[in-house]
């Protein structure tokens, strides 16, 4: 654990703080009595929310000039990225495929942030020559995209189980067709990072295909959603409960692959650079 | 479709593929244990190679049943058939599937024994450089498993390093105080001196003293001098000026070993006796063949060998290595150049001895210097040190190789290979795999076939663009028209 006192440092902290500053907010606005209180408080967690957004934004774009290359290298840049999408695909997953608006996404935004702040070191480092491809940022990008989705999928996929257990059915069902479109949103990025990986292992390594430990998670975390998607497309929300089990099992895939299988020393592979 | 086909045939397809599938899942979660050194009753419970196991016998039954039920699946399932993106997922898996078993080692071989090709599937090429070669083996430079139809011809290798703005340094390789002579074995340790042009220092633990006389930041090198490197089986290395009349007594091998003749450019011929021996020839503006002639005497017998650059002496010595080498004898400054010039002023009073010598990092070295004992003699106390220049290494930007196709002694390409960007020629990829760390004299190449390639590239565009489309775009096409979010491959109500 360490505290980072680079100006990278202040941008992640403040965004913390912005977006603590919502989740409370956006506390005070679910137990609000009075309706306006209750208003001003969703506004304001809003607003705090947005503004980490564009404090990350501004970090991002400091980060990209300090080290002279997409910042996507590192852990620590991976998760800046990670926190820096939250905000406008939980806008478009609310606006767009309506998902429930719930504080668990600002939540989900802080525990994202918080190893970023305070965990993986920040040091800046040129790239390899593995690393100096044009696939670069297509590949990581469309994963990060995929990771954030999917985990939006996985909150929603949460609410649904406790929507089912405590009988709320329609709160239940709209969690369950939000579930749906977001991982339908996130699929063909999933497919699209696993394509485009494939094609620079070719071009960097010789071989589209490893048998690599990354690798092969992330096909596990592909067959998983493929799975969730055939089940959905049979039987559609009959089985619910299932699907919700999928989509919370693709997510358990998603973070071993992108966690355990960098940091974990059991794992040995070509994407060691990562950790 | 008859009735039968939908109501049996088909969900039992289905089924089988959904179950595959899953299984798929689980052996990529077991497949990513390979290498886990965990063992029940003795038996290891996680294979020690990934892509062995994925490549086995029973897996390639696996693979077979996978694509045989993809495709039962889609032919007889209509919901795909009539959806173009639906088609274009399920075909493009079918075709990734198709083009690997293609690509593998084993559809090499079934290849190979059918008669349609003889290709090598991948392996490695070690060359040295301006040597060529069209031999593939297996791990680097082990068994070899093929020859390519043409030969590789390695021109230069380097390595290019990031910027850096770390100061070079003056470092000395002594022994430890209290640990007595260096030598084989026994410690050194690293002293960085604080130098400055002028003044002079004493190296420690040795009665040595060196003097900077200049340091040039940015050095270009205007002058050689020839030098024998001479290794012994057991003993560090000596350097020999390779000037008729030098001569060095070693005492394990016990041998004495004298420069005869020094030609800086001769040609192979054969004498009155029809021997094999070299003459000298004036020196070429082009390409130049250094050489020397030595003689061992050994046991009271005395032997003459010539000894070349880069391939050392023919016929081999025992015990013994020597190669032809050049040192420094003078630099200038040059602004294109990235690398320094240190000349230093070694002077030792018992035995007395002085020389000017010249430091020079090569560029793609991270470091140069001399061994005080090839300037100045051994040191009266038995002290092995070093003088060098080096700075904090730089990141690597690049691995870099120069080489050139050559059918028979013609050229038909030339290319610079590095990481991401391979040399595609004659259906095979060379890649910028490994290199000689130490001399940088070499490079590995990896080969790699691509039979079947275009077969993959295909599935997986078909799949890519089959999803972005039946996830993507129809949803969004449908939303526009009636503001409505629909489900995937439904119209909209």
């Amino acid at each position: 654990m360490e505290i980072k006192f680079a100006i990278i440092g202040l941008f992640i902290y403040l965004a913390m703080a912005a977006w603590a500053g919502s989740f409370v907010a956006c506390l005070a606005a679910g137990r609000a009595t009075a309706p306006k209180a209750g208003r001003v408080a969703e506004r304001l967690g809003s607003a705090f929310f947005a503004a980490g957004f564009a404090i990350l934004i501004a970090g991002f774009i400091y980060r990209w000039i300090d080290v002279k290359h997409v910042p996507l290298q590192n852990m620590f840049e991976v998760f800046l990225c990670l926190g820096m999408l939250m905000y406008p695909l939980v806008l478009f997953c609310e606006k767009v495929l309506g998902a429930r608006r719930t504080v668990i996404n600002v939540l989900l935004g802080l525990v994202v942030l918080f190893p970023a702040g305070f965990v993986f070191h920040a040091d800046p480092e040129r790239l390899p020559p593995a690393l100096q491809s044009w696939l670069f940022l297509p590949h990581v990008g469309s994963y990060m995209l995929s990771y954030i989705v999917f985990a939006l999928a996985a909150v929603q996929a949460g609410l649904h189980v406790v929507d089912k257990w405590s009988k709320r059915i329609e709160l239940g069902a709209a969690s369950e067709t939000a579930t749906y479109r977001i991982i339908r949103l996130g699929f063909p990025l999933l497919t699209l990072g696993l394509v485009l990986g494939a094609l620079w292992g070719k071009l960097a390594w010789g071989d589209y295909w490893n048998w690599d430990p990354k690798e092969l998670w992330s096909l596990a975390t592909f067959l998983i959603y493929v799975a969730y998607l055939h089940v959905r497309s049979l039987y559609g929300a009959r089985h619910s409960l299932v699907n919700a089990g999928l989509a919370l099992g693709g997510f358990a895939c998603v973070i071993i692959t992108l966690l355990w299988v960098n940091l974990g020393r059991i794992f040995s592979g070509m994407h060691s650079y990562a950790s | 479709m008859s009735d039968f086909t939908n109501t049996r045939i088909r969900p039992i397809l289905l089924w089988l593929t959904l179950a595959l599938t899953a299984a798929l899942f689980g052996l990529s979660v077991y497949g990513s244990c390979c290498g886990w050194n965990f063992t029940v009753w003795g038996y290891r419970v996680f294979p020690r190679d990934a892509g062995a196991f994925f490549n086995s016998p029973a897996l390639a039954a696996f693979w077979i049943a996978l694509a045989v039920f993809l495709i039962a699946g889609i032919v007889l399932s209509p919901r795909i058939l009539r959806r173009g993106p639906s088609l274009a997922m399920h075909v493009g898996g079918v075709l990734v599937l198709a083009g690997s078993m293609w690509n593998s080692p084993t559809g090499h071989d079934l290849a190979r024994k059918w008669g349609q090709s003889a290709k090598v599937p991948s392996g490695y090429m070690q060359i040295g450089q301006q040597e060529e070669s069209d031999w593939v083996f297996n791990g680097v430079d082990s068994d070899p498993v093929g020859r390519l139809p043409f030969t590789i011809h390695l021109n230069r290798f380097w390595i290019d390093y990031y910027e850096t703005a770390a100061p070079w340094g003056l470092w000395a390789q002594v022994p430890r105080e209290s640990e007595g002579h260096d030598g084989h074995g026994h410690a050194a340790q690293e002293v960085q001196l604080a130098w400055k042009v002028g003044d002079e220092l004493l190296v420690p633990t040795t009665q040595t003293r060196v003097k900077v006389l200049q340091f040039i930041p940015q050095a270009r090198v205007t002058s050689f001098k020839r030098v024998l490197e001479i290794l012994p089986g057991n003993g560090p290395r000596i350097t020999l000026p390779a000037e008729a009349g030098q001569s060095v007594e070693l005492a394990d091998p016990k041998l004495t070993l004298r420069v005869l003749k020094a030609y800086d450019n001769a040609k192979m011929t054969k004498d009155e006796q029809d021997k094999t021996t070299m003459v000298e020839v004036p020196v070429s503006p082009d390409k130049n063949m250094p050489v020397v002639q030595i003689e061992i005497e050994r046991d009271g017998q005395k032997r003459t060998h010539w000894t070349f650059q880069q391939i050392g002496t023919m016929p081999q010595i025992e015990g013994l290595s020597a190669v032809l080498g050049q040192v420094a004898a003078g630099a200038q400054a040059d602004p294109a150049s990235r690398m320094p010039a240190m000349q230093v002023s070694l002077t030792r009073d018992n035995p007395p001895a002085r020389a000017d010598v010249w430091l020079i990092v090569r560029p793609g070295q991270l470091l140069g210097g001399i061994s005080l004992r090839n300037v100045l003699g051994p040191d009266p106390g038995g002290h092995e040190a070093a003088l060098y220049l080096a700075r904090p290494a730089p990141p690597i930007q690049s691995f870099n190789s120069d080489v050139d196709v050559k059918i028979g002694d013609r050229n038909v390409e030339r290319a610079k290979i590095q990481v991401n960007h391979p040399l595609h020629y004659g259906g095979y990829h060379f890649y910028q795999n490994a290199y000689d760390a130490e001399h940088g004299q070499y490079t590995v190449l990896s080969v790699a076939s691509d039979s079947g390639l275009w077969m993959v590239w295909l599935g997986m565009a078909l799949v890519t663009a089959g999803t972005f489309w039946f996830f993507w775009v129809q949803p969004a096409i449908a939303y526009f028209r009636r503001g409505e979010v629909v489900e995937a491959g439904k119209a909209a109500p």
